[in-house]
């Protein structure tokens, strides 16, 4: 079967036996994964569907910012679904909320990688969790403060300027 | 210490998921980054990304301000709500402080008793600065109450709705028979005031009513000189009248199961009533929370306490004692949002404000507040 040919199997702590697959970075790195978990990403899985040789090539990710999407993946995908509002639920909850706010503890630079590849890769979850990150940076500062962190530059002439301030003016204290 | 890595440039795409994350409840948040460059002013201001916004944060749009009604002449019209930056809207252009009859789904109704008689009642928008002069209703200058509601039909989420079709139902004095209330609505899609129809109040009629309540196609308002509610149902064109269980001044509410609530503020207790029917099917009052309000709350003071706004969907009570508070219903979380005073009412506003509107305003060309 042509699918199985990406397929490896690592065996699992309990005994049993789970399909992995492989994942090569944009820098060659290879990456042997759980299947559930590369499949939070919907372009793998349709990788995964359409099978292929020697793993599958992830051109547009590198290794540094893939090993973190798959820190969030392989996170994400343990989790089993214990009966909603009970309590191993809500501690589990509790522990992913908490393991998020940690992967998230890094540099802008690191964050907007991670949006691209998470917008490449189609991880929704970590697409939300990282675009957040950035929203809640940006949420408090002024324009300026904004373009200094991104490097943009203010492309406004000062009659635009005035314009703009003119057009919000006495809208916010 | 190496400096760190310049961020990698983000397609526009990309940029969009992270605004779309910003705020509403905030809307400077948004406001802010759209001034960055121009590329951002393009895609705030983008029809598309603006409706995603809206839909991203779903209903109910959030509270913004609440707009006041007062005795004197000293007391803010405006008590904002948005944290940490203040939000103001729009001023009307009007010198004369209209009355604030209704606020709901993006619209103010607004009364003027010195206007000419066809500028009396007029729609504002408080977040475009759109204002609408209705036609004289049959009762004239002798308005009592009215309320303004979205006409879309059942199916809108009130989100983005607020230029759309509305009616007013604006409830009359008659001059000549005493005690009559007469009910008139209005369509805009019409043009013009349809629906008429009288119930015989006596001396509860007189002094201005609180302002409506809606649910589904029905408008409770509270009558201001006996505890009681009237209800108008737009479907049937017809009045019906509720007791209150309270016999001190209070807020009509909506209750999470979408039934008739009340609220109202005694010593330092917030109490909060549910209208439901009892086994045999008769509809009674329920007394169904009391939320104890905490310090800075203080009912020893020289200024009255009383219950003046209620904004649904955020379930937010504004309570009036030695400060102006909001409760969060949700939280039982109390907020001091502006100063005391000699207030009527509060109504609030609620909406997105998105960098269209601003210069939308600007072309009205508006006064200050």
């Amino acid at each position: 079967m042509a699918a199985a040919d990406s397929c490896d199997g690592i065996s699992t702590s309990g005994g049993g036996w789970e399909k992995t697959v492989t994942l090569v970075s944009s820098d060659d790195a290879r990456f042997e994964v759980r299947e559930a978990a590369a499949s939070l990403s919907q372009t793998v899985r349709r990788m995964i569907r359409a099978g292929g040789d020697g793993g599958i090539p992830l051109p547009k990710v590198d290794a540094r910012t893939l090993s973190t999407v798959l820190e969030y993946c392989n996170k994400h995908a343990a989790v089993p679904a214990p009966a909603p509002e009970s309590s191993s639920a809500e501690a589990a909850a509790v522990d992913l909320e908490w393991f998020d706010k940690e992967l998230m503890h890094v540099d802008l630079a690191t964050l907007c990688s991670l949006i691209r590849a998470a917008d490449y890769l189609e991880v929704a979850g970590l697409l939300d969790l990282t675009c957040k990150t950035v929203a809640d940076m940006i949420k408090s500062k002024t324009a300026e403060e904004i373009r200094q962190m991104f490097g943009i530059q203010n492309d406004f002439t000062p009659e635009e300027e005035e314009q703009l301030s003119r057009e919000n003016a006495g809208v916010f204290e | 210490m190496a400096s760190p890595r310049p961020p990698p440039e983000l397609m526009a795409d990309l940029v969009v998921e992270i605004l779309l994350r910003l705020p509403p409840a905030d809307p400077a948040c948004l406001i802010r980054a759209s001034v960055v460059c121009k590329s951002w002013l393009r895609l705030t201001s983008d029809a598309n990304f603006l409706r995603r916004y809206r839909a991203f944060h779903g209903a109910p749009p959030p509270l913004l301000a609440f707009l006041s009604n007062t005795r004197g002449k000293n007391e803010p019209r405006l008590v904002p709500f948005t944290e940490p930056t203040p939000f103001k809207p729009p001023a009307f252009d009007c010198s004369r402080r209209p009355w604030v009859m209704d606020c709901r789904h993006g619209r103010a109704l607004l009364f003027d008793m010195w206007a000419d008689s066809e500028g009396a009642l007029a729609v504002w928008d408080p977040i475009t600065g759109d204002r609408q002069i209705l036609p004289k209703p049959g009762c004239g200058r002798h308005v009592s109450a009215a309320a303004v509601l979205c006409a879309a039909g059942a199916g809108c989420d009130h989100l983005d709705c607020h230029g759309g079709p509305f009616l007013v139902v604006c409830l009359g004095i008659s001059a000549t028979h005493g005690g009559v209330v007469d009910a008139h609505v209005y369509s805009s899609e019409a043009g013009s005031w349809g629906a008429l129809a009288s119930v015989q109040l006596g001396l509860d009629s007189y002094g201005r009513m609180n302002c409506g309540l809606v649910i589904r196609d029905e408008v409770y308002f509270t009558l201001k000189f006996s505890a009681r509610i009237l209800k108008y149902s737009l479907g049937t064109n017809a009045f019906s009248l509720i007791g209150v269980p309270v016999d001190i001044q209070f807020v009509l509410t909506r209750t999470e199961d979408d039934s008739l609530g009340l609220a109202s503020v005694r010593d330092s207790n917030l109490y909060l009533w549910s209208r439901k029917d009892n086994l045999e099917g008769v509809a009674g009052w329920v007394n169904c929370r009391v939320i104890k309000l905490q310090a800075p709350f203080s009912t020893h003071d020289r200024f009255a306490t009383s219950v003046i706004g209620f904004a649904e969907g955020v379930d937010v009570i504004l309570v009036t004692a030695n400060a102006m508070f909001a409760v969060e219903l949700k939280s039982g979380k109390v907020t001091k949002v502006g100063r005391p005073g000699d207030y009527y009412s509060a109504l609030p506003i609620m909406g997105f404000y998105t960098p269209d509107c601003g210069r939308r305003n600007h072309r009205h060309g508006l006064a200050d507040f």
